[in-house]
């Protein structure tokens, strides 16, 4: 299995060309691999087109798995369906043009999806400006990613029809019970050797759930700085919703804090969150989805380590991730849950 | 581990005679690159032989030194060394991976006894051991994560 698998470029302009059939002599004028891009690739492509008077162009975005196969258990398929339920709500994310599987079109065997460019930045750039007077820029932008997951977690989630192809969790007391015993099963299923700290780190969060949330919600998982596209010191486009899931809120807020709270404050932060959100987060749930977070990374990272083994993908980044981060993750759990104080 | 450290080599190797030799132009960094690959194969040679050979001779050599030392072919002096040497035993040499079979099926068992309902004192000792385990592994885990990955 390639390392690296460019995109088959001829095959993608005879892709454009049915998908766009009154655009003549049309063209990929750039195509470009964004980085890193782990779990998935995403390719951005520039297509050119012969238009009265001149060369028209439109700018997509492809994504696939890579070719050793992604590495969480999502299909892209569920991907696709999030972008095309979340477009044209409070939620601002890019069209998804078109999710493709049809034989005659796979790369390598590949599905891939299609979606709209959206013009911007990953990183805000006041947060680059440390001073006291771009702090209240840098706030700014705190509140608008606050603003966005309460405007995630408002959705009726289950009127719109996630509940269709995202785990439904049986009732708010268990979503964390639940959301542990996932990864355990993962473990079952992909761990490359026995595991019993990382085990037992996951037999500790159920003995110790977090408060049970006012409700379940839609949760993005990956959120934050470098996740999503900024313009003018706003969200235009939420992206990466590998993760999406149903659950506890607090997941999302455990995660924001590590990545954008810092540049405010994580009490401020949360407060903010609540003061705009449909139900309160309290900080004893984003502190034990902290935890899991964690833990959920050291389960998938490792269980990644089965296409290293398979020889289905021997990037050394995904060697660095699966064998030194679980690690890592159980030494601070098994800390944190005080197992060498017997 | 899975993978071993030999196969954590390897895929090195991989990548970097896939994704990155193709991309360099200058000859110092050719040349580095060709030389870093040479010697992570060597590594990955030693970390398999190393071990086995280096307990081998040891042995040979004590045998030899210590017969010939009984025999009265050195000065005393020097078979006074050979005997203080020969004082200690030899290190047995156990490759990693008998080593890591071993230790697997001890993690197993331990898997199986931390799913069967236990007292907390019982439980605590279990955990307990689990910490120290993870202890050594994150000593050669955590260091060697010094820098951005991305």
């Amino acid at each position: 299995m390639p390392l690296y698998q460019p995109l088959n470029e001829p095959q993608m302009t005879a892709y454009f060309g049915q998908l766009f059939p009154d655009r003549p002599g049309l063209r990929l004028e750039t195509v470009k691999r964004s980085y890193p891009g782990m779990s998935r690739e995403t390719w951005w492509i520039t297509l050119a087109w012969d238009a009265a008077g001149g060369t028209a162009q439109e700018k997509f975005v492809v994504r696939l798995d890579p070719p050793g196969g992604c590495m969480s258990d999502s299909p892209l398929k569920d991907e696709s369906e999030v972008y095309r339920l979340l477009h044209g709500t409070a939620v601002p994310v890019p069209r998804l043009i078109v999710h493709e599987d049809r034989p005659e079109w796979l790369l390598e065997g590949r599905e891939f999806t299609v979606r709209e460019w959206i013009e911007g930045e990953i990183e805000p750039a006041c947060l680059r400006d440390d001073s006291e007077a771009g702090r209240a820029a840098r706030i700014a932008i705190v509140k608008e990613q606050m603003d966005k997951l309460a405007a995630i977690h408002a959705l009726d989630w289950r009127a719109m029809g996630f509940g269709h192809f995202l785990t439904v969790p049986s009732d708010p007391e268990n979503c964390g019970r639940e959301d542990v015993v996932r990864h355990l099963d993962m473990l079952d299923r992909h761990a490359q050797e026995p595991l019993p700290g990382l085990r037992e780190i996951g037999r500790w969060l159920l003995e110790n759930p977090p408060p049970a949330p006012a409700r379940i919600v839609l949760r993005k998982e990956n959120n934050g700085i470098g996740e999503e596209i900024w313009r003018d010191g706003r969200i235009v486009g939420m992206c990466d919703w590998e993760g999406a899931s149903l659950g506890d809120p607090a997941l999302d807020l455990a995660v924001a804090m590590g990545t954008t709270a810092r540049y405010w404050g994580e009490e401020e932060a949360l407060a903010y969150y609540n003061s705009v959100a449909p139900h309160p987060v309290t900080m004893e749930a984003v502190a034990w989805y902290r935890r899991f977070w964690g833990y959920k990374g050291a389960c998938a990272l490792h269980s990644a380590l089965r296409n290293y083994n398979d020889h289905r993908d021997r990037r050394v980044q995904l060697l660095t991730l699966g064998c030194l981060y679980p690690v890592i993750v159980q030494a601070n759990l098994s800390a944190a849950a005080a197992f060498g104080r017997a | 581990m899975n993978p071993s450290a030999q196969d954590i080599l390897r895929g090195c190797v991989e990548n970097l005679e896939e994704l990155v030799a193709p991309e360099l132009t200058s000859p110092h960094a050719k040349s580095a690159m060709m030389c870093a690959r040479m010697l992570i194969n060597h590594v990955i040679l030693r970390l398999e032989q190393e071990g086995a050979a280096l307990a081998a001779d040891c042995r040979e050599k004590r045998k030899l030194l210590c017969t010939l030392a009984d025999a009265g072919e050195f000065p005393a002096s020097l078979a006074a060394e050979i005997g203080t040497l020969a004082a200690d035993p030899e290190p047995d040499h156990t490759a990693i991976a008998v080593l890591t079979a071993r230790d697997d099926a001890w993690k197993r068992l331990f898997e199986k006894a931390l799913a069967e309902p236990l007292s907390p004192a019982v439980r605590d000792g279990l955990r307990a051991q689990l910490a120290a385990q993870i202890g050594r592994e994150n000593s050669y885990c955590a260091p060697a994560l010094d820098g951005p990955m991305f």
